[in-house]
């Protein structure tokens, strides 16, 4: 009987209703993804302003599994949350790093987020692609931060039959703070990168200020605050924090 | 429950900034900034809460060093019956508190600055790798920078005994399989490992074979400064086989000092 009920609480449809209700959230459902599934952050791309932007990443079906397919797709998203550079099939090696400049993103000035997914026709444990972004402001090197959050998963074997995407929950109302474990008084100001890695609409306020993000797309607020709090219906509504002091540039996840 | 620290480096600074509140902004007002010591094989426990601005408890870098760590509890939480000149000495660190068990994880903001620059990363050391077995694996490459003026690793234990004992870290070229450089490091401590340029490239990895601990990478070129740590090897696979993958993946890098005998 308890097993019974322990399916039932893990059908999609019942974790649905639990996060909807905040009744027993899982904030981060990877059910029914852990086999056969290449599993990828949302990374953050960004080559407006004065910025260019690294991806640093491993092979990591051949690190794991001595998988030889070496194959990835990337796919780049606009802040809107449209597809903008769709690049499949790519041959990559061990270790790979990707510059994202204005030149890459074919002149586009601007920031959106981007996935990984690895290919391989190998049946495994899946994974998930959590590497490293780094941010080179004004032409200095590159501050890094790793992958915080898994947002959407491919299977290994098909070629975008399906993308599954609601890996992150949410609820019906806006009830889930989350505040940034730091202070900002010596700041000049500070911007928050925040995506929304939800199927639908997602609404948060910051300082009472109400915004809005639809599925897949990503918004920088600017702020100039001592502590940053964000109230919102997603669960995990966690920001890449971009914090400028005297023309320096420090990049840290929320 | 959580424990912090800090960095203490010829050429960085460090500040530790502790919010008193937890990422869903709830705060208690009875919480308080303890700090933990080794002193004749004990540790000995201090409140200093006095260090504190507002919400948070800050730490300076005169007050940090790269033993001693921090956590926070209440009073009433922390046993005072071996209590002597206003510290406690005890002889294991214990689960205190619950007050940092949050999700996501409750952090503290760890900054290293020099002169020139500042970079700051969200730090923690959670109280279930202060009694783990085993060693860690972090590929080198993603994280540093061969055109940086400095490349560091600072490679973090907590060990919940009040002891720092010796061991060895090794820089492997896995695709040489050749140990590059072995490295002495201590436990309870910030060890610090510079890397030269020879030291950076794609195949070569730290490991440890039995200590754990948080690899944090930094570098820094002029007046640009990156830090961040690395995720442990099952990080990256999802489901129930991810520790038996990782343990076969550690096998490859013990038989190479294994065959070294180093």
């Amino acid at each position: 009987m308890k097993s019974l009920i322990r399916k039932i609480f893990k059908k999609n449809f019942v974790i649905s209703l639990r996060n909807n209700l905040n009744i027993f959230p899982i904030k981060i459902n990877t059910n029914n993804l852990d086999k056969n599934f290449s599993i990828s952050d949302s990374f953050t791309w960004r080559t407006d302003k004065k910025f260019k932007t690294i991806f640093k990443f491993k092979d990591l079906l051949n690190y794991f599994y001595a998988d030889e397919t070496k194959i990835v797709n990337l796919k780049f998203y606009s802040k809107e949350g449209f597809m903008i550079k769709n690049l499949k099939n790519i041959k990559i090696s061990e270790l790979n790093s990707l510059t994202i400049d204005q030149k890459f993103m074919n002149g586009i000035e601007d920031y959106g987020t981007f996935t990984i997914f690895h290919k391989s026709k190998n049946y495994t444990p899946s994974i998930r692609n959590s590497c490293y972004t780094g941010f080179s402001y004004d032409n200095r090197s590159y501050v890094y931060v790793h992958g915080n959050l898994p947002t959407s998963a491919e299977l290994l074997y098909e070629n975008e039959k399906k993308i599954f995407k609601n890996i992150i929950g949410k609820s019906l109302f806006i009830n889930q703070f989350y505040k940034i474990q730091n202070r900002f008084d010596g700041s000049d100001f500070v911007e928050l990168f925040l995506h929304n890695p939800c199927n639908s609409e997602i609404k948060f306020k910051i300082r009472e200020k109400k915004y809005s993000l639809s599925p897949n797309s990503s918004r920088i607020i600017k702020l100039k605050t001592q502590e940053i709090t964000i109230r919102s219906n997603c669960y995990l509504l966690r920001p890449i924090i971009f914090n400028y002091k005297k023309n320096i540039l420090d990049v840290f996840h929320g | 429950m959580n424990f912090f620290f800090g960095i203490k480096s010829k050429e960085f600074d460090c500040e530790l900034i502790i919010p008193k509140f937890s990422n869903s902004g709830k705060i208690n007002k009875k919480i308080k900034l303890f700090q933990a010591n080794i002193e004749n094989n004990k540790w000995v426990i201090e409140d200093i809460s006095n260090y504190q601005e507002g919400n948070f408890f800050l730490i300076k870098n005169m007050n940090i060093d790269n033993h001693k760590i921090f956590f926070l509890a209440k009073n009433s939480e922390i046993n005072q019956s071996n209590k002597l000149d206003n510290k406690l000495k005890i002889n294991e660190l214990v689960n205190f508190s619950s007050y940092t068990d949050t999700e996501p994880d409750y952090r503290s903001n760890l900054k290293i600055y020099n002169h020139f620059t500042f970079s700051s990363y969200q730090s923690d050391y959670p109280f279930r790798m202060i009694s783990a077995k085993g060693g860690i694996l972090s590929s080198i490459y993603p994280l540093t920078n061969i055109d940086a003026d400095i490349n560091k690793i600072f490679f973090r234990n907590i060990y919940f005994l009040p002891e720092i004992k010796k061991s060895f870290a090794y820089l492997i070229d896995i695709s040489k399989k050749k140990v590059i450089k072995k490295i002495l490091i201590c436990s309870n401590t910030t060890n610090e490992i510079s890397l030269s340029k020879e030291q950076i490239g794609p195949n070569i990895y730290l490991y440890t074979k039995d200590i754990v601990g948080i690899p944090i990478y930094v570098s820094q070129k002029d007046n640009s400064l990156s830090m961040e740590h690395t995720h442990p090897p099952h990080h990256y696979i999802v489901g129930g086989e991810k520790f038996g993958l990782v343990k076969n993946l550690k096998k490859k890098f013990y038989e190479i000092i294994d065959k070294e005998n180093i």
